[in-house]
């Protein structure tokens, strides 16, 4: 099993690389493949059964989208062809159709999802979620200069209950189009989430899948669990 | 200066009562009268008359080491300064500051001022107050909520500090060092000393040059993104410092000798600094005072009478254990980092983490994805015997541990942090490190009475 990690430098900029960290404890056999704006990233080359990345700053996220620019149809093949893919934080806005910044102008994205962010450097976001992903309570936060904007009513990844969805009017999370799965939770998702990890096991392969740490990993889950449902404030 | 218009002078007699109100109830005037006096004049800091040479700190970590050092050597030396150090560093306290030294008509009473000033305030300070020297002591990863990213808090920096502002700034921090390439600028730094190790830490904010995106070479790597290190294919390259620390002896009474070769030849001081982190904090600080014009002599003189603040470092020892509390600013994962990387150099130690955010965990719960982002794969050593982690969140740090390969019988977690000294196991343990994060100094009073009581009565 072949996972590589986008940009491991550049795109973990709020504790992502928690999330290949733990996945190489749940998946001690697979093989993690970093790479950097110098490597031919490994979707292109050759399969790859997982892809990741986490979240960066504008100024990287524009030299990624460059970087990928001609790895555009291998990216969209892996795509189509459903391989477990997970795109963190503002990961997901590279493959969006554009960025708009706060000034009007645009930076054009690799344009394989339907979507569209918009920057709003003075006015952060900050925020717990608190979200249905199939039967799972999903819990996270969000950080971000960005809103998503487009039409996610049929291809969301989560029901929100508590926090905003793609954008401050929008109670659906994220973009999940096969295997793909975009979302502007930050940070250690995985670790988070001991229940969506075992689904993205499941997905790449694993019988029964039981992530590391699971007794305490769902101990920790259970107690934010119940912070995220009966706290007053959410940031 | 612009006319004064009446809101000015109603807001400072407000500012003024205010702080007589509460320094007459025994409380600290910092942000509160600030507040007052803004709200009641957005531009208030414009028609503030200033002192007439400002020396100002920001940078991510090392700022109020730096200002408090500053101060005690400008005071040393004769020079009386309005000063920020009793706390608020944001647009509400240094506006505080100021008037607590200020005439009835906003006329500044003292000629000289040091301020710490907080990198995301740049933009509401700045365009009011001019400081003759900025020390940036370094920019790096921080509160994600509160600061974003590295290269959000340098544009701010970049986009507001006055172009008069000549630049104190650390040849070894490849971000910060770039700050308003035209400013006059003084650079300090330190060499690789023999024996010094490389720290690799989880985190390095700049990894390619900012010119080419080539991958970085380092000739060596101190800590983080810290260190010297040049471009492979361009001519980006760290900077040369002016001041350079090239010999460092540290010495058991927390304090180091220390050489710098500086413009006008080898200097040596004996400084208050038992570590790489704060040697910076010194070198920063004589290469400021030396711009700004003390002798070398003078600098020598006053650094010998300043001690390590107790509330950010402590040594206790008694029976043969020794208890040191080190305060690390929690949700920045590379203070908390250095705190680990200390914790790890001594035998048979026992480390207490207390980072909770007290403010973030109020009625909310907090944004813990930092913790994954500190090198807490330092604690995984043979030297570190026992952990416990105390607070709410202790259950998120246990799996952040064994994440880190920590053997799951060398933790012990409590949700109480009063409790923390108690479960603490002193058996076999020579060294304890409390590693406590700001908001928690209650906390870290509670826990060194207890093991205080401990130390002294078990064996």
């Amino acid at each position: 099993m072949k996972i590589e990690f986008l940009y491991p430098n550049q795109c973990s900029l709020f504790g992502d690389s928690g999330n290949i960290k733990y996945l190489k404890q749940c998946l001690p056999d697979a093989e993690f493949i970093n790479t950097e704006f110098h490597d031919v990233p490994a979707f292109a080359s050759g399969k790859v059964d997982m892809i990741y990345m986490g979240a960066s700053t504008e100024n990287n996220q524009e030299k990624v989208i460059k970087h990928l620019i001609p790895y555009r149809e291998q990216l969209k093949n892996a795509m189509d062809s459903g391989n477990v893919m997970l795109f963190t934080g503002n990961a997901q806005e590279v493959l969006f159709k554009h960025i708009e910044n706060e000034d009007g102008t645009k930076v054009d994205g690799l344009g394989l999802l339907d979507f569209h962010a918009k920057r709003r450097l003075f006015n952060r976001y900050n925020s717990l979620i608190l979200a249905k992903f199939m039967e799972h309570d999903l819990i996270g936060f969000k950080t971000q200069f960005t809103m998503v904007y487009g039409d996610n009513s049929e291809c969301s990844f989560a029901k929100v209950e508590r926090g905003i969805g793609i954008n401050e009017e929008s109670k659906l999370d994220g973009i999940h189009v096969n295997n793909f799965i975009g979302t502007s939770i930050i940070g250690p998702i995985l670790v988070m989430n001991p229940y969506f990890t075992e689904y993205l096991m499941g997905l790449l392969g694993v019988e029964n899948p039981s992530c590391a740490f699971r007794e305490d990993t769902i101990k920790a889950y259970n107690q934010r669990l119940h912070e995220f449902q009966t706290c007053a404030k959410l940031h | 200066m612009a006319q004064k218009p009446l809101r000015f002078f109603f807001a400072l007699f407000c500012g003024k009562i205010t702080i007589k109100l509460l320094t007459l109830m025994k409380k600290n005037a910092t942000n509160f009268p600030g507040s007052v006096m803004l709200s009641l004049c957005p531009d208030f800091l414009k028609y503030l008359e200033k002192p007439e040479k400002i020396i100002a700190v920001t940078g991510t970590n090392g700022k109020t080491t730096v200002s408090n050092m500053l101060l005690d050597i400008l005071t040393d030396n004769g020079y009386d300064c309005t000063n920020n150090n009793f706390g608020g560093n944001v647009d509400t306290g240094i506006t505080t500051a100021l008037v607590k030294d200020s005439t009835l008509t906003g006329k500044a009473r003292k000629k000289f001022c040091t301020l710490e000033i907080d990198e995301r305030s740049a933009l509401r300070i700045y365009p009011y107050i001019h400081p003759d020297f900025l020390i940036c002591t370094n920019l790096t990863r921080d509160s994600y909520k509160r600061n974003a990213h590295v290269e959000y808090i340098f544009n701010i920096l970049d986009s507001n500090i006055p172009d008069s502002t000549h630049l104190i700034l650390n040849s070894d921090d490849l971000i910060s060092s770039s700050l308003k390439k035209n400013n006059k600028r003084t650079y300090f730094g330190m060499k690789q000393f023999s024996g010094e190790e490389t720290i690799n830490n989880i985190i390095k904010d700049i990894t390619v040059c900012p010119k080419c995106n080539s991958p970085l070479e380092y000739d060596f790597l101190r800590y983080n993104h810290i260190g010297r290190a040049k471009c492979s294919s361009c001519d980006f390259a760290s900077p040369v410092p002016d001041f350079n620390t090239c010999e460092r002896t540290f010495n058991p009474d927390g304090r180091a000798d220390i050489m710098i070769k500086t413009p006008d030849g080898e200097e040596h001081y004996n400084v208050p600094c038992e570590n790489i982190i704060n040697l910076y904090n010194a070198t920063a600080v004589i290469t400021a005072l030396r711009t700004w014009g003390l002798t070398e002599k003078q600098l020598q003189d006053s650094f010998k009478k300043i001690k390590v603040v107790r509330s950010r470092f402590s040594v206790y020892e008694k029976n043969g254990r020794v208890l040191k509390s080190i305060l690390a600013k929690g949700q920045n994962p590379v203070a908390v980092s250095h705190a680990c990387n200390t914790a790890r150099n001594t035998p048979d130690s026992a480390v207490i983490l207390i980072f909770d955010d007290l403010y973030d965990n109020k009625n909310s719960s907090e944004n813990t994805a930092w913790i994954h982002d500190v090198d807490f794969e330092f604690l995984n050593c043979d030297n570190i015997k026992q952990i416990v982690v105390a607070g709410i969140r202790s259950q998120d740090y246990l799996v952040r541990l064994l994440m880190a390969g920590i053997p799951r019988d060398k933790i012990k977690i409590t949700d109480d942090e009063a409790k923390a000294g108690e479960i603490l196991d002193l058996d076999g343990i020579k060294n304890i490190y409390l590693l406590f994060d700001i908001f928690a100094t209650n906390y870290r009073n509670i826990i060194e009475n207890t093991l205080k009581e401990r130390m002294e009565h078990e064996n």
